[in-house]
C-alpha cells in the first residue's frame, strides 16, 4: 500500500514521456523557442517604456499572481477501481494522499517560480516599495498560498462541505493576501498566510480518521486527467480520450441541414455537434484561425494560415470517420459501408464552408479585398482537393492496416 | 428452418473455441441456450449475428447464409446484447430512428410499435435523453424496445433477464411469446434456469465448444433424470459428470 503511489507516479511519468514526445516534435520546438524569444522580446520592451508607480501594473501582478495560483492542482492518479478492490485499505490512503500532495506541491511550486521569475523585472521597474527583501517575501508568500490552496483541496478529499471552503480558502484568502502584500504591508501578508497556513496544517491532521469521499475524488481525478489528455490530443491520439457528449439541444434544428438519409450520415452529424471531443477541436480551431487572420495583416501569412487552419481541422476530423466503429450494431444492422464515406465527406464539406466563411469574413477586416477574394478561392480548392482526393486516401490506408 | 448452424467451427483466433456445433431453431420457436460461464455461448451468438466468420461449417437463417446475401441475412436478425450497447451521441428517440433507418421499418407502423413498448417500458417520457446515462435495467428496456420494433424473423437475446425488474422480466417473455404466435423464432442464451425451464420449447446445451445435448424438458428428464427433476437438477448433473470426465 505504501508503495502504491510509488508505482502510480511512475507508471504517470511513463506515459507522460510517452506523449511529451509527441508534443516536442523538432518543428514545435522551433516555433516554441521563436514564440517564446519573441514574446520576451516585446516584454522587455514593454517594461522599458513603463514608469515606476504606473496605477494599472499593481492590479495586473495581482491578476497574474492569482491566476498562477490556480495552476497546478492535487493530482492523486485514483483510479476507478479503488474504491472497490481497496475498500479495506481506506485509512492507508491518507498517507497515499500525502504523498500526492508532496509530489503535487513540488509541481505546482516550479510554476510559481517560473511566474516569479519573469515578474521580477516588471516589479523591479514599477513598484515604488521594490527591494531584495520584498521580492524574496514574494516568492515566499506564493509558495505559502500554494500549499494552502492544494492543502484545501487535500481536506476536500474528506469532506461534505466542499463550496464554502474553496470559494474562501483557494480564492478570497489568496486575494486578500496578495491585496495585503501589494498594497500595505508584505510581511503582514506573510503572517497573515502564515496563519492561514497553520488552521489548513491542523485540519488535514483531522482528517486522519474521516472517510473518504470516494465519487468527488474519483470525478476530480478523471476530470483532472481529461484536460491532460485532451491537451495531447492536440498533436496526437490519445485513446484514453473517452469522448464525452452534451446534449445541445439549441443544435437540434440545424441537423437537418445535413444529409440524414442513411444511417451513417445520421450518427456522424449528431456525433459531431455532440461529441465534445471532435466539436471542440472544430470550433477552437476555427476560433484561433479566425483571430489569426482577424490580427495579421500581412497577406501572405494570411492567406497560408486559413490554408494551414483548414488542412488542420480536416486532418484531425479523418479519424472520426471510424468513430462508430466499435459499437456491434453497426456490423449487426443490415446496412452496407456504400454511403459511409461520401456522408461523411458531405458534413466535412459543409462544416468547413462556414469555417471558410468565418476566414472570409474577419479578412474582410483586416485585409484587402484582393486578398479576401484569392483567400476565400484557395481555401475552396484547398478543400476540393482534402475532401475528394485526400480524405480518400487516408481513409482507404487506415481502413487496410485494420 | 429459422435458424440452422451446422458443423460450425470457430472462435477468435486461430484456435477455434467451437468444435463442430450443430443445432437448428424451428418457426415460432424459443430455444435456450444454456452452459457455463466460457462454455462458447456468446461465441455462438457472435458467430450466427455475423460479427465473427466461422472457420468452417455453416449458418443459415431461413435458407440464407451471410454470404449469400448480407443484407438478407441481417434484416432477419434482432439482437439484444448481454450489456447493453448504445450510441453514446444519440438520444433515445434517436436511437429508435436509427434502428427505423437500418431495418428500413415503415416509420409510422415502427413509431407506433415503438410508443406502445416504451409505454409498457415506463420510458416513454424519457425520448430526448441519452439512454448511455440510463441504469442498467432502462439501458436494457432500450435494446428491446429496439429490438422488438424490428421486423426480425429471428431473436438473439443475450442474458436477458439481469438487471431488468420483475414486471419488466413479465412484459419481456410476454413479448417473445407475441413473436412465436407471430412465427418468428427467439435464441435465448441464459442462466436463470427456472424461467427458461417455464418458457423455452427446448435447450441446447452447450459444454467446452460442443453440443453437450439438446431436446424439449421431458426429453432432458427422460434422458438425465426423472420426472420430478428441474432443469437445474438435470444441467448441474450434467455438468458434474463433464466435470469429471
Amino acid at each position: 500500500m505504501n508503495n502504491l503511489f510509488k508505482h502510480r507516479f511512475n507508471a504517470h511519468l511513463i506515459e507522460m514521456t510517452k506523449y511529451l514526445k509527441y508534443v516536442f516534435n523538432d518543428f514545435f520546438v522551433i516555433a516554441l523557442m521563436f514564440i517564446f524569444g519573441g514574446l520576451l522580446y516585446e516584454y522587455s520592451i514593454a517594461i522599458k517604456n513603463l514608469s515606476a508607480g504606473t496605477w494599472w501594473i499593481q492590479p495586473l501582478v495581482l491578476i497574474i499572481l492569482f491566476i498562477s495560483l490556480q495552476l497546478g492542482s492535487l493530482a492523486n492518479f485514483v483510479k476507478k477501481a479503488d474504491y472497490v478492490f481497496l475498500l479495506p485499505q481506506e485509512k492507508s490512503f491518507y498517507n497515499y494522499f500525502k504523498s500526492a500532495m508532496k509530489y503535487s506541491y513540488v509541481m505546482a511550486s516550479i510554476i510559481q517560480v517560473f511566474v516569479w521569475l519573469i515578474l521580477i523585472p516588471l516589479i523591479s521597474k514599477t513598484f515604488l516599495n521594490f527591494n531584495r527583501s520584498y521580492i524574496i517575501l514574494l516568492l515566499i508568500s506564493l509558495l505559502i498560498n500554494k500549499y494552502i490552496i492544494l492543502g484545501t483541496s487535500f481536506i476536500d478529499i474528506y469532506s461534505n462541505f466542499s463550496n464554502k471552503r474553496n470559494l474562501v480558502f483557494k480564492i478570497i484568502f489568496p486575494i486578500i493576501s496578495l491585496s495585503i502584500f501589494i498594497w500595505a504591508s508584505d510581511v503582514l501578508s506573510v503572517v497573515f498566510s502564515l496563519i492561514v497556513l497553520g488552521y489548513t496544517i491542523l485540519a488535514m491532521k483531522k482528517c486522519t480518521n474521516l472517510s473518504v469521499h470516494w465519487n468527488k475524488v474519483i470525478n476530480n481525478e478523471n476530470s483532472r486527467m481529461h484536460r491532460i489528455y485532451q491537451f495531447f490530443n492536440m498533436f496526437t491520439d490519445v485513446p484514453m480520450l473517452g469522448g464525452k457528449v452534451k446534449r445541445r439541444k439549441y443544435l437540434d434544428s440545424l441537423l437537418r441541414l445535413f444529409r440524414n438519409d442513411n444511417v451513417f450520415a445520421y450518427l456522424f452529424i449528431r456525433g459531431m455537434f455532440r461529441d465534445k471531443e471532435i466539436s471542440g477541436l472544430y470550433t477552437r480551431l476555427s476560433l484561433i484561425g479566425s483571430l489569426l487572420i482577424l490580427f495579421i495583416n500581412n497577406k501572405y501569412l494570411v492567406i497560408l494560415l486559413s490554408m494551414l487552419f483548414i488542412y488542420l481541422i480536416v486532418f484531425q476530423m479523418i479519424p472520426y470517420y471510424f468513430n462508430f466503429d466499435e459499437n456491434v450494431f453497426t456490423y449487426i444492422y443490415p446496412i452496407s459501408n456504400k454511403n459511409k464515406l461520401s456522408s461523411f465527406v458531405n458534413i466535412i464539406n459543409k462544416l468547413m464552408y462556414i469555417t471558410i466563411f468565418l476566414f472570409f469574413i474577419v479578412s474582410i477586416f483586416s485585409n484587402d479585398i484582393y486578398t479576401t477574394l484569392i483567400l476565400l478561392l484557395i481555401d475552396f480548392v484547398e478543400l476540393f482537393l482534402l475532401t475528394h482526393v485526400y480524405i480518400n486516401k487516408k481513409i482507404k490506408k487506415a481502413e487496410l492496416k485494420s | 428452418m429459422a435458424l440452422d448452424v451446422s458443423h460450425l467451427v470457430g472462435g477468435y483466433s486461430q484456435i477455434p473455441v467451437l468444435k463442430d456445433i450443430s443445432f437448428d431453431i424451428k418457426d415460432g420457436e424459443l430455444v435456450g441456450l444454456i452452459g457455463l460461464n466460457g462454455a462458447g455461448k456468446s461465441t455462438t451468438i457472435n458467430h450466427i449475428i455475423g460479427t465473427l466468420t466461422p472457420f468452417s461449417g455453416e449458418i443459415k437463417i431461413n435458407g440464407t447464409s451471410i454470404t449469400d446475401d448480407v443484407n438478407k441475412y441481417k434484416n432477419q436478425i434482432a439482437y439484444i446484447p448481454e450489456t447493453p450497447i448504445l450510441y453514446k451521441e444519440l438520444t433515445l428517440k434517436e436511437h429508435i430512428e436509427t434502428t427505423i433507418m437500418a431495418y428500413q421499418l415503415n416509420e409510422n407502423s415502427a413509431w407506433q410499435r415503438a410508443k406502445e413498448l416504451l409505454k409498457m417500458f415506463r420510458l416513454d417520457n424519457k425520448l430526448d435523453w441519452f439512454p448511455i446515462n440510463f441504469s442498467k435495467g432502462m439501458r436494457q428496456k432500450v435494446m428491446i424496445v429496439c429490438a422488438f420494433i424490428t421486423n426480425a424473423r429471428l431473436f438473439i437475446i443475450d442474458e436477458p433477464f439481469l438487471g431488468l425488474d420483475p414486471l419488466a422480466v413479465n412484459d419481456l417473455l410476454k413479448l417473445i411469446n407475441n413473436q412465436k404466435k407471430q412465427g418468428s423464432s427467439i435464441l435465448m442464451s441464459t442462466h436463470v434456469l427456472d424461467t427458461a425451464q417455464r418458457f423455452c420449447d427446448r435447450f441446447v446445451l452447450i459444454h467446452n465448444g460442443q453440443v453437450r445435448t439438446e431436446g424439449n424438458l421431458s426429453a432432458l428428464k427422460d434422458k438425465y433424470g426423472n420426472e420430478n427433476s428441474s432443469l437445474n437438477d438435470i444441467y448441474l448433473k450434467l455438468a458434474e459428470e463433464s466435470n469429471n470426465e
